[in-house]
């Protein structure tokens, strides 16, 4: 399974933006969701994931206003401090648009690394804000959202395109 | 997709100074509202656009709870109503017996011209959701600007005390309840009157730091609200101490370890109170009218 490819043999027809912007909307509603006490600390932070899809699938659309609205709205919906997620949020974007063309050419499991580097930078972005406000820091195993969120890597093509369960398969 | 090269030069505006632009944004917000609490108008409008998706989320809870009621047997309710029987005819008597006590305190309180303290409640509620911020201990209860709460408010459940209103949205709050890192509460041994300060240790309990070692404090004694900080009224029951441990820095201070009498989740409904100062402000405001002085009314604090 090639999960996104720049350099593969398969030609993705472009995302329609109403397809983005729904992924976002159920990603929000997912994350809102009660998760409470143990169960949030497994909680896929699945509109980051989907900044990374997008920024990486289609960089011409995704412009900086999106992970930064995006990250307002997941403040105010977990009450973190405003401006928190949408910072960290930024800099992922940032991070995966100048690496674009390096984690795509790399297949799945590589590729699911390189995500997984991006989500702990944007988790440890969020610990540095909360260590600046002298806020409580969470328990360690808060960082278990990060790999729960990067091993949902795989499957965001076959949920997000819509053919995505045919894409021949290039890795093996 | 196929040319890259054609796309990585038209790119307009460079990333890095996208991401400047919005990562100085973002941090001027973290600055406002992390330090300086100043930007709940953004939030809150925010909030209602989210509105709706935070009711999709809310749907499978209400679906599961509707369907546990539907299945509530009636030797359940039988039982429920039994013990809740129970319950009143020995809370009667103690509202009796509390209608005496109150009277006579008042009549000495008139005779030692105190300030009355009698407290109504303001906003019975309930409980939403635990909150989804992982670095600060809160709920989020169903009463907000529309319900008069205000930012600071005591709430209180069955059992005691629970925490103190810290944001105030149009029809929800959120509650940081007393174990939270930054909630501190002042306190007295409900034995003998030993006053000290109870502080959220981030971890489901709260810490006594500092207490002289000769300090008459030992486990089991229970901690109620001494009213000092002009917030929590006086009385209230907070917690228990659960063991005592030296300081590990000084050999003349010891530390209590307090488990808070309102547990994690065997609290539903909840009472939030007027803070004790909007309270003092609205007694002296009516003294105030009613006999005009010369002193400022606020001026005493």
């Amino acid at each position: 399974m090639i999960g996104l490819a720049g350099t593969g043999t398969t030609l993705k027809r472009p995302a329609s933006r109403r397809r983005m912007i729904l992924s976002y909307l159920i990603a929000l509603v997912v994350m809102m969701l009660p998760w409470q006490g143990y169960s949030l600390f497994l909680r896929p932070d699945l509109v980051a994931l989907l900044i990374l899809y997008w920024s990486l699938r289609e960089p011409r659309r995704m412009g900086g206003w999106g992970p930064f609205v995006m990250g307002l709205l997941v403040d105010v919906a977990d009450g973190t401090t405003l401006g928190m997620h949408s910072l960290s949020y930024s800099v992922i974007f940032f991070l995966a648009n100048s690496f674009r063309v390096r984690i795509l050419s790399f297949y799945i499991l590589h590729q699911t690394i390189q995500i997984f580097l991006l989500l702990l930078t944007e988790h440890l972005l969020n610990l540095a804000v909360v260590w600046f406000l002298k806020e409580g820091f969470p328990q360690w195993f808060w960082l278990l959202q990060v790999p729960i969120t990067a091993i949902l890597w795989p499957l965001l093509p076959r949920l997000l395109e819509r053919d995505g369960a045919n894409t021949p398969s290039t890795s093996s | 997709m196929g040319n890259h090269r054609q796309q990585l030069f038209n790119r307009g505006t460079p990333s890095w100074v996208v991401l400047l632009g919005y990562g100085f944004i973002s941090f001027l917000l973290i600055l406002v509202d992390g330090r300086f609490h100043q930007i709940d108008g953004l939030r809150q409008s925010l909030a209602l656009l989210e509105n709706p998706l935070e009711q999709v989320a809310h749907l499978p809870e209400a679906a599961m709870q509707s369907m546990a009621r539907a299945f509530e047997t009636t030797d359940q309710l039988r039982n429920q109503n039994q013990e809740l029987r129970r319950q009143l005819a020995t809370q009667s008597v103690q509202a009796l017996e509390a209608v005496t006590l109150s009277r006579d305190l008042n009549a000495l309180k008139d005779t030692l011209k105190l300030r009355d303290q009698q407290r109504e409640a303001q906003t019975v509620t309930e409980i939403l959701a635990m909150g989804h911020n992982p670095f600060v201990q809160n709920v989020l209860i169903g009463a907000g600007r529309n319900s008069g709460l205000v930012s600071g408010s005591p709430v209180i459940s069955l059992n005691g005390l629970l925490g103190q209103v810290t944001r105030v949205n149009l029809n929800t709050s959120e509650v940081a309840l007393l174990t939270d890192k930054n909630q501190s509460v002042p306190v007295e041994v409900a034995r003998n009157g030993v006053r000290t300060m109870a502080f959220g240790a981030g971890n489901g309990s709260l810490t006594l730091s500092y207490l002289p070692a000769e300090a008459d404090v030992m486990a089991g004694d229970l901690l109620v609200t001494s009213g000092i900080d002009l917030l929590y009224p006086a009385g209230l029951p907070v917690a228990v101490v659960k063991e005592l441990q030296n300081d590990p820095t000084s050999a003349s201070f010891k530390r209590a370890i307090c488990l808070p009498l309102v547990g994690n989740s065997d609290y539903r409904y909840v009472v939030v109170l007027n803070p004790a100062h909007v309270e003092a402000d609205l007694n002296t405001d009516a003294a105030h009218l009613d006999a005009p002085r010369t002193a400022p009314a606020r001026g005493k604090k």
